[in-house]
């Protein structure tokens, strides 16, 4: 464009980085002579600064189940379109009144769950109230990453609109997958297993407490907080496998500790899962194995903030709380792969359950690995590894053509700058635990880099105060330690 | 090119388009939608079906205005159906309110920043888009007018304005207030 150095806009613009190399230095040497214009130059770059760097950081994230759907190709989004389409039409019928009512309350709902979460007294408290009036007859849904819109934001009244063809109504009355974690309480760091130098973290004032529970041959060690239930901890086990020899692991899923409080039945509450799984059990020799019913499920992968060269992977299940799998105390395996081509070696960081609050609630397990990868980083999307579920099944009716056990682990390279918040804070509980844990090859991993990454969370939300208590806590730990904040 | 090829290169194109775009998009979304999250999520969900059936190779050089453009166009429709105002008055359309930045977090922000994106509720809905897609979406000039549908020249004209005058109800803001007494 032929840049007129008078004309406003091209100042605008140049003060922007919006011309051309050519204009650009047009504009710059015209500015030399003409200080009152660099002056305004200079005002619409302070404001775009300024702008730039107090812009809201978007964090909403689309539900598993929409992502799912898109995921899963061509041929199912166009039979869910369909099917979407049908349904709206349906729906059209009669009016949606209850999902005014209940839209606003969940979105409290699942602020709530939010501001609760790692203080453990509160979060069942609190969730007691909100979550179980928010779910009535609705399927659960975890609180999604801090969204950029007003915590007061309601739904609008769904009123009748055209369905476009290509458009998709995620399923309304089947259960609405984990969209992100609510963040669990991190239990108190007593006692610390087989750590040697372990600080004396100070857990009088501060709500959130580091717990460590370390793997011994291969089982569980309990943890002995009697106030703390054993599915809330991030249970730290960090045992390097090399690819070469074994590329797999497992999680065990354990329903029956994850199981919501009981609670009377209430008046107007969906019937449980349960019921639903009653039928669905699979025969295992003689004996009669429940399916395991699953809601969602996803699998992360970002940078290691401590170490550049490792890559960082959570995987997520989301269950229904109450279900026959649970009933029997039996475990299931989610079994984790990675690729030898791709993953030279790997090891399991940490793993946690959170039982749900409402008696229609849903269960969140996860598990946290850190990957070496064999080569160079790509920044081409791959995959670099598999979770396979065993004797399960998802529970969400639009998923029924869903037919694979398998989903793939997916590598696009993202730095962990990128990644959703509260994927940032727990690398940053995860990192703490490690340090507890003093686990040998952790580079590049102190205090710092855990506040840095407490922080940086604790900047985009912290609806209840509890990252800033976990940041205080860290601040103790580095003063125990004596290392200089 | 192979029916197979194809469906994998979208595929691939997806997973890095959500991977990059996702919130970015439920948030631009949301701001047409008066906040309304839910709403704005199936918006992108639908915008992604639809990249699913684009051509990838036509897409992927333009990806980012290409997702944009396609869920303003989505989100403009909700609001046409239901606001129910005549096609194409999109500047009634898009009066829309800004969302406001958590206010926990505002906190530990710098006030006079969280207090500028406050007052683009002042501006006109074409500057108020632009100084989002630019700062907020980090959206070129010729990105912005792809999204939009305006030139170039329209976008650096209603970015000039817009921050001008959000430059003066900043000044406003700050200088002090004599009430009487």
């Amino acid at each position: 464009m032929n840049t007129d150095p008078q004309n406003q806009p091209d100042l605008t613009a140049y003060a922007l980085g919006e011309l051309d190399h050519a204009n650009d230095a047009a504009v710059h040497a015209w500015l030399v002579s003409h200080p009152e214009a660099q002056a305004e130059v200079d005002e619409v770059a302070d404001l775009a600064h300024l702008l730039q760097a107090s812009a809201p950081v978007p964090t909403a994230r689309l539900t598993s189940e929409q992502r799912h759907a898109i995921l899963s190709g061509p041929q199912r989004v166009r039979e869910m379109v369909a099917a979407a389409s049908k349904k709206e039409r349906e729906r059209r019928k009669r009016p949606d009144l209850i999902s005014v009512v209940v839209g606003g309350m969940k979105f409290a709902a699942a602020a709530a769950v939010v501001a609760g979460a790692f203080v453990l007294g509160e979060y069942y408290a609190e969730l007691g109230t909100a979550s179980s009036v928010a779910q009535n007859s609705k399927p659960v849904t975890h609180p999604p990453a801090d969204a950029v819109v007003p915590a007061d934001a309601s739904s609008k009244a769904k009123t009748e609109e055209k369905v476009d063809v290509a458009s998709v109504e995620p399923e309304k009355s089947a259960p609405q997958p984990v969209e992100a974690h609510p963040p669990s309480p991190i239990v108190a760091n007593v006692p610390v297993v087989a750590a040697k130098d372990v600080p004396a973290i100070p857990t009088a004032s501060a709500p959130i407490q580091v717990a460590r529970v370390v793997a011994q041959d291969g089982s569980l060690a309990k943890a002995t907080s009697p106030v703390l239930p054993k599915t809330s901890l991030f249970v730290f086990d960090a045992t390097a496998q090399n690819t070469a020899q074994t590329s797999g692991t497992a999680f065990t899923i354990h329903p029956a500790d994850t199981r919501p409080p009981a609670e009377p039945a209430q008046k107007g509450l969906a019937a449980p899962i349960r019921n639903a799984a009653a039928s669905s059990t699979a025969t295992v020799g003689k004996e009669k194995a429940p399916v395991l019913l699953i809601h969602s499920w996803r699998a992360e992968v970002a940078a290691c903030p401590w170490n550049e060269t490792r890559r960082l992977v959570r995987i997520s299940v989301q269950i229904p709380g109450e279900q026959d799998a649970a009933l029997t105390g039996g475990d299931y395996a989610i079994q984790v792969s990675f690729q030898p081509i791709h993953v030279k070696s790997f090891r399991t960081l940490a793993r946690r359950s959170v039982a749900p609050v409402a008696r229609d609630g849903a269960a969140v397990h996860t598990a946290w690995y850190e990957v070496v990868p064999n080569g160079n980083p790509s920044d081409v999307a791959r995959a670099i590894g598999q979770v396979t579920l065993s004797n399960s099944k998802f529970t969400t009716t639009a998923m029924s053509l869903f037919d694979s056990s398998k989903m793939q682990i997916v590598d696009k390279g993202s730095s962990w700058e990128a990644a959703p918040d509260d994927f940032i804070f727990e690398s940053a509980v995860v990192g703490f635990g490690l340090l507890l844990d003093g686990s040998a090859a952790a580079q590049g991993l102190n205090h710092t880099v855990v506040l840095d990454l407490a922080e940086r969370a604790l900047k985009v939300s912290d609806r209840s105060g509890e990252r800033a208590r976990f940041v205080k806590l860290v601040k103790d730990a580095q003063r125990a330690v004596g290392v200089k904040a | 090119m192979p029916r197979t090829s194809d469906q994998t290169e979208a595929s691939l194109l997806v997973r890095e388009a959500l991977g990059l775009y996702e919130s970015q998009l439920i948030a631009y979304a949301a701001n047409i939608l008066h906040g309304d999250l839910e709403r704005a999520r199936d918006v992108v969900q639908d915008t992604f079906v639809r990249l699913y059936m684009a051509e990838p190779e036509k897409v992927r050089v333009a990806l980012k205005a290409w997702l944009f453009t396609v869920c303003r166009n989505r989100a403009l429709d909700v609001l046409r159906k239901e606001a129910r105002l005549d096609l194409g008055d999109e500047e009634k359309i898009l009066s829309f309110s800004d969302h406001r930045p958590d206010p926990a977090s505002a906190a530990d922000t710098n006030e006079l920043g969280s207090r500028a994106w406050d007052l683009l509720d002042r501006l006109s809905a074409n500057q108020a888009e632009v100084i989002r897609l630019k700062f907020l979406h980090d959206c070129s000039y010729k990105d912005i007018a792809r999204i939009t549908g305006l030139g170039i020249g329209n976008v650096g004209f209603l970015m000039h304005v817009g921050l001008k005058k959000l430059r003066e109800l900043l000044t406003l803001e700050m200088e002090p207030t004599n009430t009487p007494s």
